[in-house]
């Protein structure tokens, strides 16, 4: 399992434990990163750069450390 | 900066820029009544006052045209019985003073030597060179005007005296104090009047000694250069104005609006000249505006608060409208939008209205459409290919 799927995958764990709706949210982090997290499956590669603007969204927009 | 913001801020500045606009032609239309309501009050302090000495000469005239016919004085004054003259006149002349106001009366000789002062037996034989004297004896006819004398200004009526045969035997003048006409003044005009001197034509010590003998503090140097030698109103507002009066025009002057309290006066003045032509000083006018005052400054305070009020509702109906005719349906644009990346490939675009936003709304409907279609099949081929 790549490092950008278990991040999508923790994103998508902390959405749902807070109650928020799932798709505005993974979109406001998607337009951050300057991706979309639809595309991000188990066999994606990791790409540094990808998970460090991932990383970055998901601080600005949740307020988490991943 | 939001737009939001931009628009709320420009509305803002129009606002106050119209709040001014109109402030300021409330103002102009304020100064504007101000300046009728002091010219309407000098006019008729000025009117009323000229009216006042007229009717008191024409009055005079009368009387002196009476005593000039009257052989009883006559026939003592031709004679030079000084004494006979004295007693016929007295009675007469303490009838006019209480009846009339009539002050001074005098018997003038030919050259000008005070023969008799009827009013103050005891000062004689002194020259007479008044203006009025002089235009009675030029013209050959009533020589009249108002005169400064050592403390007081005196209307004076001046005639050529002739006996039986139309010969001029000498002059014949009668006199009264004009302090009564302010008083009539203040009645018919309800304003409060003060007589200026300049002091240049007032003996210091005269004055003082006046002052003392009615009792009253001497003012002298209540102002610079002028003397207010009477009053309608025992008030600061009629001497504390310090500015140059003598150089006002003719018609009069507004000079001040006073607030004392929760009363409100206008000041004005309106030069007074001698019987010679000269400036001698001024007369103050004090009007009372509080009633208009009061009123003008409500309507003033009506019509600000009006203003503000409006342009508040208007501020709030206009950032409402743009606020819900624009800035909504962008915001809504901009929720779709995020929900289609974070994958709802079923939210929808909703053109709203037919208008400008509608068309944005429109084309970005037709956008997402392809978009959705791109991603979906971006998903199931990334799907495919990690099967």
């Amino acid at each position: 399992m790549s490092q950008l799927y278990d991040l999508r995958q923790k994103i998508d764990k902390t959405i749902e434990d807070r109650s928020m709706d799932l798709y505005k949210t993974r979109g406001m982090i998607a337009l951050e990163a300057g991706f979309a997290l639809g595309f991000i499956s188990a066999s994606t590669p990791d790409d540094n750069d990808k998970i460090d603007k991932l990383r970055t969204a998901a601080q600005k927009i949740l307020g988490i450390n991943l | 900066m939001q737009i939001k913001t931009k628009v709320g801020i420009s509305i803002c500045i129009i606002f106050i820029i119209t709040a001014g606009i109109v402030l300021a032609i409330f103002a102009r239309s304020w100064n504007r009544s101000l300046d009728i309501v002091t010219r309407q009050s000098l006019r008729s302090a000025r009117v009323g006052f000229d009216n006042l000495v007229e009717n008191d000469v024409r009055a005079l005239s009368a009387t002196l045209a009476g005593l000039i016919g009257d052989e009883t004085f006559r026939d003592p004054y031709v004679n030079k019985d000084l004494e006979g003259l004295k007693a016929t006149t007295a009675p007469l002349f303490s009838q006019f003073k209480n009846i009339h106001g009539i002050t001074h009366w005098y018997f003038i000789d030919l050259d000008g030597t005070c023969y008799l002062r009827a009013h103050n037996h005891g000062k004689r034989g002194d020259l007479i060179e008044r203006a009025t004297f002089k235009k009675a004896k030029e013209s050959n006819s009533f020589g009249s005007g108002i005169e400064l004398g050592k403390t007081a200004f005196a209307l004076r009526v001046v005639y050529p005296y002739l006996d039986h045969d139309n010969n001029l035997i000498g002059y014949m003048e009668l006199g009264e104090e004009i302090e009564h006409f302010f008083e009539i003044l203040k009645d018919e005009t309800d304003a409060d009047y003060g007589l200026l001197v300049s002091k240049e034509f007032l003996n210091r010590d005269d004055w003082a000694s006046v002052r003392k003998t009615k009792g009253l503090a001497d003012n002298w140097d209540d102002h610079p250069n002028l003397l207010m030698i009477d009053s309608t109103r025992d008030s600061d507002l009629l001497t504390s104005y310090q500015g140059d009066l003598l150089n006002i025009p003719t018609e009069g002057k507004f000079l001040d609006l006073v607030e004392q309290g929760e009363k409100a006066f206008i000041r004005g003045a309106f030069p007074i000249n001698d019987a010679a032509g000269r400036k001698v000083g001024a007369i103050f006018v004090l009007k009372d505006i509080s009633e208009i005052y009061i009123g003008m400054k409500g309507d003033r305070m009506r019509v600000g608060a009006f203003l503000i009020v409006a342009m508040l509702v208007m501020a709030v109906f206009l950032l409402a409208m743009v606020q819900r005719l624009v800035f909504s349906r962008f915001a809504n644009v901009i929720d779709v939008a995020t929900r289609v990346v974070g994958g709802d490939y079923e939210s929808k675009i909703t053109v709203t209205a037919n208008d400008e936003v509608g068309e944005v709304e429109n084309l970005l409907e037709q956008f997402r459409a392809v978009f959705v279609n791109t991603l979906e099949l971006a998903e199931k081929q990334n799907k495919d290919s990690s099967e």
